[in-house]
This record gives structure tokens, sequence and C-alpha cells, in this order.
């Protein structure tokens, strides 16, 4: 295998852009010399055990020719389930890697393209597999409350059944003894990283595992802070903040705090150092686009704290960070919302709500409205919540104790938008610390995992940080799984600096993109391994290059 | 209400013909005419079949210039537009026609040969130097093949005659018309060889102007050339030829808008709310299921400024595109002019065609108990050397609805360019038929005969389709085919078919005739559909995709009782089989979804008919009355159907789902007063109804209506036309004057096979509406062998839609096509030779 180290090569890439794609097929390039097998699927179900079933496997030219598997495994006990899978297997120049796609969200449909880093990895030679985890209910998580198997299969079932039948067949059809596994998802594909770390350890050499949103009980109460961010826009007439109120407000905060962390750059890189009063920007007299009214303040007020209980806090607020990534959470038009799950209803109505109320309705019955039906003062609602998430399998109590991947010789990097305010980067944050403290100390983690605050990140990207940050520490990963060697400083863009590794090399263009991508003039992040953190030098003007940066520990 | 109606009308008429012949044998003086409806030539009025013939006389006395005037003449027939250019032309028979997506269920012949729905030739036929058009009413499966479950069109060119003679008539009138039609007759060889050759060249302003561009639409730039040789070396072999070349280099047709669809999402640009923002400016979403965000997302990925920038532009277009529509929609419903419309770009028709047909008749003689035995030989081949349209649906002065066919699309943004191959030769689409007639004394007759048609079409480029003024296209100014792939296809059909007549006379009724026929039809298709890739210098064919093979047989046939009760008054109990092939479902064809079929069977239409012709005199009157009465079972009918997928989904097939009923009565009377005074009645009823259609359509207003509440397409319950001819009373030294007048009147038309989408509007519905035509005639001008007339068509200038684009549910707009405005002019006539005497 050849050496895959882009970090050292910037300026290469750089004077290239106007065909980055094609030197990034050169660097990624490695001639095959495994032989592929036929692409039917009568040579396919001979490669695969008895619970795999081929239904197709069909030779597609795009994006690059290749092998094009659909099937699913039949999972029992309790089941049976069908957990449907699609295997993509390069023709030519395979590179000897497998990568499996994690899905966002509720999964429910079988992806096509990798979702974080966007584009199809076939692109760069791998073979790439992915799952619908065992149901196809969009957007929703009705179907756990309909099948315990389909729970257990999207919990974690669904995704080790079809990565053991995809690798066997991979390695079949190239007719090798082993290969480098990978697997990369965020948000919803970042839990089921999670699930693989604490569950399934020996199914892959390097796990790439970003915003799984996890809170202080380690369970599902990222759709509680769903709901109560819901109610806070039906709390009171003109509660809801609009998208332009949210990015008009995120000047501002910006503007106090940019400063805070030694260098003007439009970036807060560590939101718990700033706080802001709104009540600066109150509307004098009448409401308008360039202030806030009071029951806007104290809509914003009431997110930065987040959702409390009777016990207290239930989950971190929203980050004061990039506030206009808040609209996803919050929704882009004002209540009354649709409550229909389509593709325009979630836009329109706050997504978050939207997909956190299904899980109410899985926990608490059909009829279960969150918005009205939840009280987060009522104590033995939140225990019945609780209680129902361990009855169902799923939004429990996430394990810290990762052992296993360390056993199994793995590899992780763990990975969060500072300015997530689904996902909270400081609750995972809090993860590794305690996963830490379960292996017996930092230095026991830092021997096979990576942990990076990305900043100005949104939920698994957007926001004002880098573009290609999963992208790049992909390329760490597989040099720490590869190489041995022990990812440190990695140099993220934004603009049309960034290196996206899955792009078309014909068209320079990414298919799949989940997450727009982050607004701003182009400029070079440098991310550091947490504790460290990314200290600019002051230079005036530099801010953009990340020469002008370096990792310090803290 | 409608029977009463009914009662009232025949009964008058067949008290008045029975009078007529028991009280005096009726001394015609209406002359015969022959027609073919039986493959041999028989007198219209012996014949137990409903035909319409219109003689090459009728047609210039009438100012019958094209298809879409037949509707004043045949009673039941009324003529669409068939598509977006007035040459498709769509005949309805008796409820059949071409509708959703079908073919037609009218067949056309022209000199024994079917035509094709499409190829220049056909549709845009010129009605010039016939012997005769005749229209068939009910299925005609038997002699005629399958897809005619409406009737059959026959159009008879003049063949060439023994004697030496000819005419040019020549035509000049408002809208710049200038036409001349020219026909030369040469014996060559006394009663062997003669040859005619007649030309047709067309020239006409158009009447509908787009306000847009100022282009000129609705011209007529056309010529007809043919050539006709009878060979004739031995009594008993005649061997006749046609050579046809046909051209056109014209505008296109107007259309102009009718309705726009204020709920057609697309339209609708409101950030969060509307389809079209969705479309263009959504971002993607992190959730599997719902990620695809709108198309600027998906061409600026990682470009945040690319996509905002695209986002506003491309919103900007379409908001511009649904502005002018609004505004052109105004100006229509404002009262403005229905002959003016908007368009993007300047139009089109461009053909060239070329056809070949010959017969032989060979007349073998007695042969035992078969008769006096005949052989015929009817071939025929048509090629198309050159057919390119720009044509569009006339509703806007943005790209929207622009639809390019023949072109190819070169360079990069790509743009249209011409396609250099898409000749046919004349073996790529060829018919042949033989058939043995036997006639066995005068009294009894049959015929034995093979059809066989194949039309091979190779590999064409997709049609180009224009929409929401480019706001889709990358880049925007990029022009794209409608879909990447393109067929090369076979298309065979065979029949074998019989039919014999007994004379029953001997046996149990003087005067009674039995016919019964029979026809398998055989077709198969293999249609191939490969890749299409489009590249700076035009496309190449890529893979196969998609092999497509289907076959099918099927019977039609027919069984007629017929009594002649005396020479003049004929009736005729008639039963009909008729079917329209199936197809294969595309779509469906692999999904192995419970209830979806890979293929759907024919439609037939089974029908009874009584009629009678008869010729009477009552008193001084002299006349002829033909009168039908028919009920049609239409079964098995062709439509669409949604099927769900057990994943929650739906395809969209087409299945055997449908039945319908259509009820009618057709007459036509002739009456001649005296020698000064003719007089003619025609009048239709019709009455057809869905009785089966299962599921429901949904509206645009999103409301659910049920299928069966779809019109009956191309039926007005009543049609009528009244025409007099009044003769000059003069002196013969001076020639002969004629006067004619015609009246129709029809009621209420559904053209738009989609209306039920935007009920309760009425698009595609013409209003009851009338028409008047007035001739004068001066034959043999001051004893010459000049003719002068002079002619108003649509005296009146009365309005009303010829054809309904239905695009209401597509684009969000609907257009119409309107019939021809006021045309008058003089015709001049020379007449030499045999015809000098006419």
């Amino acid at each position: 295998m050849n050496l895959l180290n882009f970090t050292e090569k910037p300026r290469l890439v750089r004077q290239y852009l106007a065909a980055p794609a094609v030197i990034l097929g050169a660097l990624f390039l490695a001639p095959a010399s495994h032989a592929a097998s036929d692409c039917s699927i009568v040579a396919i179900q001979a490669m695969a055990s008895a619970d795999t079933t081929i239904s197709a496997a069909d030779s597609v030219a795009e994006p690059a020719p290749h092998c094009r598997i659909d099937g699913y495994v039949t999972t029992t006990n309790p089941g049976p389930n069908q957990v449907n899978f699609r295997l993509q297997l390069p023709d030519k120049n395979w590179n000897g890697r497998y990568y499996f796609i994690g899905v966002g969200a509720t999964g429910g449909a079988v992806p096509t393209d990798s979702q974080i880093p966007a584009g199809n990895p076939i692109l760069q030679g791998f073979a790439v597999a992915g799952t619908d985890t065992g149901h196809q209910s969009i957007a929703s998580w009705s179907f756990l409350a309909e099948s315990k198997a389909k729970a257990l299969d999207h919990t974690h079932r669904g995704a080790h059944v079809t990565a053991v039948a995809t690798q066997q067949i991979t390695k079949q059809y190239y007719d090798v003894d082993s290969m480098y596994r990978y697997h990369s998802g965020c948000s919803g594909g970042g839990r089921m990283g999670m699930e693989i770390i604490t569950r399934h350890p020996e199914d892959y050499d390097g796990v790439l595992l970003g915003a799984p949103g996890i809170g202080p009980k380690r369970g599902a109460e990222t759709m509680l802070a769903f709901i109560y961010a819901a109610q806070q826009m039906h709390r009171e007439p003109g509660a809801w903040v609009s998208p332009a109120k949210l990015a008009m407000a995120e000047n501002h905060v910006t503007q106090a705090c940019d400063a805070l962390d030694g260098a003007t750059d439009g970036i807060i890189w560590e939101h718990e150092v700033c706080s802001y009063d709104f009540k600066q920007l109150q509307c004098q007299s009448a409401d308008g686009p360039d202030c806030l009214t009071a029951p806007e303040i104290r809509t914003i007020d009431a997110l930065l704290r987040g959702p409390h209980g009777p016990q207290g806090r239930i989950k971190s607020g929203f980050p004061i960070s990039n506030m206009s990534s808040w609209s996803l959470f919050l929704g882009q038009g004002a209540p009354p919302w649709p409550e229909t799950i389509t593709r325009e209803n979630f836009h329109q109505a706050s997504a978050g709500y939207m997909i956190g109320n299904t899980l109410a309705q899985a926990y608490f019955g059909k009829d279960f409205k969150g918005l009205t039906d939840f009280d987060f003062n009522n104590q033995e609602q939140l225990d019945a919540w609780w209680a129902a998430a361990e009855e169902l399998g799923y939004g429990y109590s996430m394990s810290t104790d990762i052992s296993g991947v360390s056993k199994a010789g793995g590899k992780i990097i763990f990975w969060n938008g500072v300015s997530d305010p689904c996902c909270i980067d400081k609750e995972l944050v809090k993860y590794y610390n305690d996963a830490g403290a379960t292996l017996g100390g930092m230095d026991k983690m830092a021997a096979f995992t990576r942990f990076y605050r990305i900043p100005g990140m949104a939920h698994c990207g957007a926001g004002t940080g880098p573009q290609d940050a999963p992208d790049k520490m992909l390329n760490a990963l597989i040099d720490w799984v590869e190489n041995g060697k022990p990812p440190a400083e990695i140099v993220t863009h934004r603009g049309d600096r960034a290196e996206l590794s899955f792009s078309d090399p014909d068209t320079g263009t990414v298919s799949g993109v989940v997450v727009p991508p982050s607004a701003g003039s182009p400029r070079d992040f440098l991310l550091c391994p947490y504790p460290q953190k990314s200290v600019f030098n002051g230079k005036k003007g530099g801010e953009a290059d990340a020469e002008n940066w370096s990792c310090q520990s803290s | 209400m409608k029977r009463q109606l009914l009662s009232t009308l025949i009964l008058p008429i067949t008290l008045t013909t029975s009078t007529a012949f028991f009280s005096a044998p009726a001394m015609s003086q209406i002359e015969e005419i022959i027609v073919t409806a039986r493959k041999r030539e028989e007198s219209l009025q012996s014949v137990p079949i409903s035909v319409t013939a219109i003689d090459t006389d009728s047609l210039r006395e009438k100012s019958i210039e094209n298809p879409y005037d037949l509707t004043l003449h045949v009673p039941g027939m009324t003529v669409r537009q068939g598509s977006a250019t007035r040459t498709a032309v769509d005949y309805f028979i008796r409820g059949q026609g071409a509708t959703f997506g079908s073919a037609s269920g009218v067949v056309v012949y022209y000199g024994e040969v079917p035509l094709k729905g499409v190829g220049l030739a056909g549709s845009n036929l010129q009605l010039f130097d016939l012997e005769s058009v005749q229209v068939l009413k009910g299925p005609q499966g038997t002699l005629f093949g399958r897809s005619s479950t409406g009737g059959a069109v026959l159009f008879a060119p003049q063949k060439p005659t023994d004697e030496f003679g000819g005419y040019v008539d020549t035509k000049v009138g408002n809208l710049g018309t200038q036409e001349v039609s020219a026909a030369l007759n040469l014996p060559l060889w006394e009663d062997k060889l003669s040859v005619r050759g007649a030309i047709n060249i067309q020239r006409r302003d158009g009447f509908t102007e787009s306000q847009s561009t100022g282009q000129d639409q609705d011209d007529r730039h056309r010529e007809t050339y043919r050539l006709g040789i009878n060979f004739k070396p031995v009594e008993w072999l005649e061997n006749y030829t046609l050579l046809q070349h046909n051209n056109v280099d014209e505008g296109p047709t107007g259309a102009v808008l009718a309705s726009v669809n204020d709920n057609f999402a697309l339209f609708n640009t409101t950030p969060l709310q509307g389809a079209g923002w969705f479309g263009i400016a959504a971002p993607p979403l992190p959730f599997p299921g719902l990620e695809n965000g709108g198309l600027c997302w998906a061409i600026n990925p990682g470009n945040l400024a690319g996509y905002q920038s695209c986002s506003t532009q491309r919103l900007g277009l379409i908001d511009q595109l649904k502005n002018d529509l609004d505004t052109e929609l105004a100006r229509v419903e404002g009262g403005g002019s229905i002959r003016k419309n908007l368009t993007a770009i300047d139009g089109a028709v461009k053909g060239r065609s070329q056809q070949i047909i010959n017969t032989t008749t060979i007349d073998i003689g007695k042969m035992s108990f078969l008769g006096d035995v005949s052989l015929k030989t009817i071939l025929g081949v048509n090629r198309i050397t050159r057919s390119t349209s720009i044509r569009e649906f006339g509703a806007t002065q943005y790209s929207h609805g622009v639809v390019i066919n023949g072109y190819d699309l070169v360079g990069f943004p790509q743009q249209i360019a011409p396609f250099g191959n898409q000749k046919t030769s004349f073996g790529d689409d060829f018919t042949q038929e033989y058939q043995i007639l036997g006639d066995i004394n005068g009294k009894h007759s049959w015929i034995l005969g093979y059809f066989n048609e194949e039309v091979e079409s190779a590999y064409n480029p997709p049609p180009v389709f224009l929409t929401f003024n480019n706001a889709f296209q990358v880049p925007i100014g990029n022009t794209t085919f409608l879909f990447p792939s393109t067929s090369a296809s076979v298309n065979e059909q065979t029949g074998i078919f019989g039919q014999f007549t007994v004379d029953l006379s001997d046996m149990l009724l003087d005067g009674l005739k039995f016919t019964a026929g029979y026809r398998r039809t055989e077709s198969k298709n293999t249609q191939e559909t490969y890749q299409l890739i489009p590249g700076p210098n035009g496309f190449t064919v890529g893979p196969l995709i998609n092999p497509l093979k289907f076959s099918e047989s099927a019977p039609s046939w027919t069984a007629t009782l017929d009594y002649q009760i005396n020479p003049d008054v004929l009736v005729y109990l008639a039963h009909r089989r008729g079917f329209k092939p199936g197809g294969i479902n595309g779509t469906s064809a692999a999904a192995g979804i419970p209830g979806s079929r890979d293929t759907y069977d024919p439609e037939t239409l089974d029908d009874i008919e009584v009629g009678i012709k008869a010729d009477w005199q009552l008193g001084s009157v002299s006349g002829r009355s033909n009168v039908a009465f028919y009920n049609s079972w239409y079964e098995d009918v062709q439509r669409s159907e949604v099927v769900p997928t057990p994943s929650g989904g739906v395809i969209t097939q087409i299945n055997n789902t449908a039945a319908a009923e259509i009820t009618g009565v057709e007459m036509e009377h002739q009456f001649v007063f005296n020698e000064q005074v003719q007089m003619f009645i025609n009048y239709t009823w019709t009455d057809a109804r869905y009785t089966k259609w299962p599921g429901f359509t949904e509206t645009i207003d999103g409301v659910m209506l049920p299928n069966t509440k779809s019109p009956f397409i191309g039926t007005p319950e009543h049609q009528a036309t009244i025409g007099v001819r009044y003769i000059v009373p003069m002196d013969q030294a001076y020639g002969s004057l004629s006067l004619y007048g015609e009246y129709y009147r029809q009621s209420g038309v559904w053209l738009d096979d989609e209306s039920l989408v935007s009920f309760p509007r009425r698009t595609g519905y013409q209003e009851s509406y009338d028409n008047v035509n007035l001739r004068i005639d001066w034959t043999n001008a001051m004893g010459s062998s000049f003719d002068a007339s002079l002619y108003v068509r649509n005296a009146m200038d009365d309005e009303w839609i010829v054809g309904s684009n239905s695009l209401i549910d597509a684009l969000g707009f609907q257009t119409n096509t309107w019939n021809e405005p006021r045309t008058y002019g003089l015709q001049l006539r020379y007449r030499f030779g045999a015809d000098e005497q006419k």
C-alpha cells in the first residue's frame, strides 16, 4: 500500500486546484493485483453465508466501473427480519480497503454514497458497503415499537451482520485473506460507530466517529432536547426565532466573542468561554430585523440553558457559536408546523422535533404528542422515558468500555462540531474522558483513539468551519491503521481550499452531499487532538493559513 | 329525452321511404357512387355497411381542402389535431380515435395501402386529384386489419384513364393564398398504357402571429407530385403504379394559451413552501430518504456562494415564466385575439417523403365452382428523406414547452444541430397484400387475402424539450434530450382473412344475402433501446439497455344479413368485432409486483348495426336516405392504472381495465327537388359513456374524481349539416352557374384526453359551434373550358378549437389550436381533352 499523507502535500494539491480530483486520484491510486470474480447473482451468492441472500449483482459503469450487489441478511431470534445492504466492488484498482457507510438519523434507506465524508469512496478504489439497518421507516423511529427484531437490528445487530456478510463477499471476490476495514459516519452514523466500538470491536480496523449525540445518560437525550426546543417555540406567541434573526444574533455574538480565543478570525473556537447578554439586542419599540423581541430573547436563553428536569440538567444547551445553524432544529418556518414526514415538511418544521416526536411515540404510543404531552417538570414522565428506552433496547445508556477495540488492534477517531446544536461537543468530550477512565487512563486511550473538536462546524458540517475535516481525518485514520503513524495535527480547509476525497475526478463534483458546505472565505484550520488546542501566533492577517497556528497543550 | 328525439328524427324518414318504394319505383336522379368498402367495386347503395363517399366533384363543390373539413360532411366523424402540429390528423369515428396514447381506432388508406400514424405522406395528405374519399364506419377489422375499431378512411387518387385530358386549377385568395393543382392524363399506347401526372403547390400566409418573435404561424408551403402509370398489356392483366413525392417546408402550428394551473407545484418558488423552491434551492437534509437538496445544491455541492447565486438566478427564471403566463392568460381571457400567441423561438416543420404503390390485377377466368376468379396484389413502400420540426405550445415567450424533433445536439453547452442520418429507405416501410377474389354467377362472392406490413425504424435522436425557462438546465444555456436513450424497432403485422357473401334468394327470400368474414392478425414487435451518449460532436449510440419483444394474435370478424327489398331499398343487420393491439408495459415489466403485468391485451369493440339505404321518389322530389343505427360494446379498454407495491410505493401501468358503450344514429339525406334545387341534410346523434373505469384521478385542485367521470373524447352528441345547391337557370351557351351554401352545427366536444385532471375547469372543451361555407361555381364560363368559382370558407369567421394540448398536469398550462379563420378567394380552372367534356 502506498503512503497516504495528504497533510504533507497541501501546496502540491493547491497548485492543481483546477483538477484537484485528478491529483487525489493519483495519490490514492493503488494498482490492484487482485483478480475480480464474476459479477453475477450466482457467483456472489456462492461467496455468501446461508443467512445472506443476493437479490442483484450488476456491472455498473458509474461513478466508476464496479459490481453493484444488492442483498439482505435474514436475522433471527428475534426475527426473522430482513436487513438490506448494498456492496459496491470496483472492477479495477481496488485499493485493498473496505468502507462501511454509517447512516444518519434513523437509517431506513440503503445509502448510495458515503454521507460523511461526502461522495462515493468507490471513486478512490474502496469497496463500499451500506445498510438500511433493517427497516424502511424514513426519518421515524416508529419501527422500534413495531418489531423487536427491527429495534435490535437498527440498534446494532443489522449493521454488524451486514458488515460480516459484505466483508466476507469482498474478500472472496478479490480472493484475499485480509483487507483494511473502515467505518465512517456522523450523527446517527456516529451512533452506529459507538455501537461498533462498544459491541462489535472486531468488525473494523478503523472507525471515524462524528457527533454521535451522546448525552449525560449516554442515551436518547438528543431527542428529548429536540422536544424541549419545540416546546420553547410554542411557549408563547412570537417565541419562534426566524433564521434571519438567528443570523443577526450570530453576527453580534461573533463580534463580541471572536477575539477571546486569540484570533479575530470570525470563529468562536471555544464557545464555553463566550457569554452574551441578548438583552442588548432587545427591540426598543416595534419588532425589526435588527433586534430581538422579549419572547425571542427568552427562547434563546432557554435554548442556551438546555432542557432541565426536577433532578437537574437533562442535556447541555445549544452552543452559542454559529447560532444560525439552530434553524434545522427550531423550524425554518414559524409554527404551527405540518406533522407528516416529508422532505418539504422537514424543511418547514423543526426536523429535530419531527424525528424526536417519533421516538416519543415509539416509547409512549402512537398518539403521543411531545409538544403538548411531555412535561419536563414531571420526573415520573422522565423516568418513564428512560424505562421505555431500556425496554425497547434503543436510546439507553451506552457503555464506556471500548477496550475491545484496543484488544482487536483497531483505531478510533472521534470528532464533533464545536457549534453543533444537535450533538453537543462538550458531551462527547465527557464521554471520551469517561471512556479513558474506564480504560484506566488517558494514555491508554491515546494509544488507539483521537478526538478532534472542529471549530465553526455545525451538525456534521456547515457553519463556518472547515469543509474537508472528515476527509482529512479519514486520511489520518488510514495512515494510522496501515502505516502505524498516529494522527497529530491535521490541516483542514474551507472554501475552494477544501480537498474532498471522494469527488468525481472528471467533474470535480461530489455526490450524495447531505450537509451544506461551510460558509466563508477560503482558509485553513489547524485541528489539534484533544486536549490540545489550536493557537494562533498573532501574525497580522495570517489567520487563514495553517502555518500560523500550532497545537498546544492547555 | 334522447330516445324521443331519436324517434322523431327517424320515423318520418322511414315512413317516407316506405311510401316511396311502395307507391312508385324510384327513378333516382342521384347518380350512382361506386365504393370499395368490401375490396371490390360496388354501388354505395348496395353495400350493407355505413359508408360516406365523396367523389371528386363533391370535393370541389364543397370546398373540401383538408381532412378537418370532413367533419362537416361525414356524419359520425370528427377530426382533431393529434399532436402539436395540424399535420397530425386524428380521426374519430363513433367515438374511436387515438386517445390516451393508443393507436388510432381509424385506419387511413391511400391508394389501397394503409398509412402509418406518422409520416408526411399520410397525415399531411393533400386532397387534390382524388377519385373519391370514402369513410367506412364501425369496425372494419376483417378486410382492413387491426386498429379499425372506429372505421376506415380511404383516399383514392385518380387513376390514369385511356383518354387524353387534364386540367389546371388555380386558387388565389386572402391570407396570400396561392394554390395550383394540375393533372395531365396521357394515353401512350391505346388501351394498354396510360400515365397521369398531377401536382399540387400550396402557398398561404399564416393566421397566427407570435407577439414575441413576430413569426407567422399556420402558414402553408407544400408541394405534392404524383405520377400514375397504368399498364394493361393484355385483357386479363392490369398493373398500376403510383409514385408520389411530398414536400413540406413551413412554419409551425400556432397554439394559444387557454389556462394556467396556479396550483402547479413547480411554479411555486416561495422559500420552504413551493416545489419550485425545493426543486431548485432546497439545501440537503441529513436524514436518509429525505436528503436530496435542490438542483443548485446538486451542482454546487461544495460551494455556498455558487449555490446561493444559482438559486437566485434560477428561481428568477421560474418567476419570470409564471408572470408571462399570467399576463398572456389575462390577455386571452380579456378577449384578446386567439390569432395571436407567444413563442420562444422560431418554429418550423420540414418534411419530405416518397411513396410507391403498385397494384396488379390478374383475371384468371372461370374456375369451376369457385366462379370467376381474379388475383390482386398490392405493394406499398414509403420512405422519409427529411423530417424535422421545431414547434411549441404557444403559451409564453420563454422556453416552456418547446419541442424539437429530428435534431442532434453538439458542443457544450449543447445546442441543436442538423442530424445527418434521419433518412429511411423504401425497404424500411413495406406493405404487401394478396387477394384472391371470386364471383359466382354474379350472385355469390368471396375473397381470401394475406396482408403483411413491416416497419423498421432506426436510431433517431430523441426529442429535445425545452421547459421552465431553462431553470433546470445545466448550464442554463444547455439543451438536453428528453430521455437518454434511442430505440430501433421492427413492427410486423400479418393478417389472413376471408369473407364471403351468399345470395339466399333461391333458398330463403328473394334479395336476402348473408356475408361472413374472419381475420386473424398477428403482431410482432421488437424494440431495442440503447443508451444514448451525448457528446460535443453529436450523440453516439451506447450499450443496449432494454430489449423488448412482443407478439400477439387476435381475431376480428363480421357477419351481415342484408335484404334488398327492391332495387332501391336495402336494409341490413350487421355484427362486427374489431380490436386495437395490446402492448408492453415497459416500466413494470421486471418489477414482479403482484398485480403488475408485463404486457397488456388487445382492447375490443363489438357492434350491432341496423341500416337502411333507400333511393326514393316523393312526388317530384327524388331523394336518397341512408340511415344507420348502432350500438358498440367497447371492452377491455386500455387505460393506465396505479398498482401499489409491497414497499408502499406505486407503479403505473397500462391494463385492460375500462369498458364503454357507444350508441348512435347517423343519417344522410339527399333531395333533388328539381333541376335547380338540390339539398342534403346529415345528422348524427352519439351517446358514448364509460360503463367501467376503476380508479380515481386527482385533479389539479387535489380532488379525487372517479375515472368514470372522464368525458368521452371526440364525440359531440349532435352533429348536423344542411347544404343547398341552386343551379341558376340560364342559357347553356354561357355556361352553368350554381350557388352553394352549407350550414353545420354540432354540440360541445371534448378534445383533451386529460381534461378530468382540471375539472371543474373545462380544458379542451369546445362549446357548441356552427359554421357556414359558401360557393359560387360558374362552369364552362361563356361556353369555354374555363370554370370560375368564388368561395368563402367559414363565412361568419366563427372560432372553435380543433386541438387541445394536455399539458396542465405536466407543464402547468394548457393551450388550444384554433380552426382556420374565414378564407375566401377565386378559383379558376381550365380543362382540356376528355376533361373538357365535364
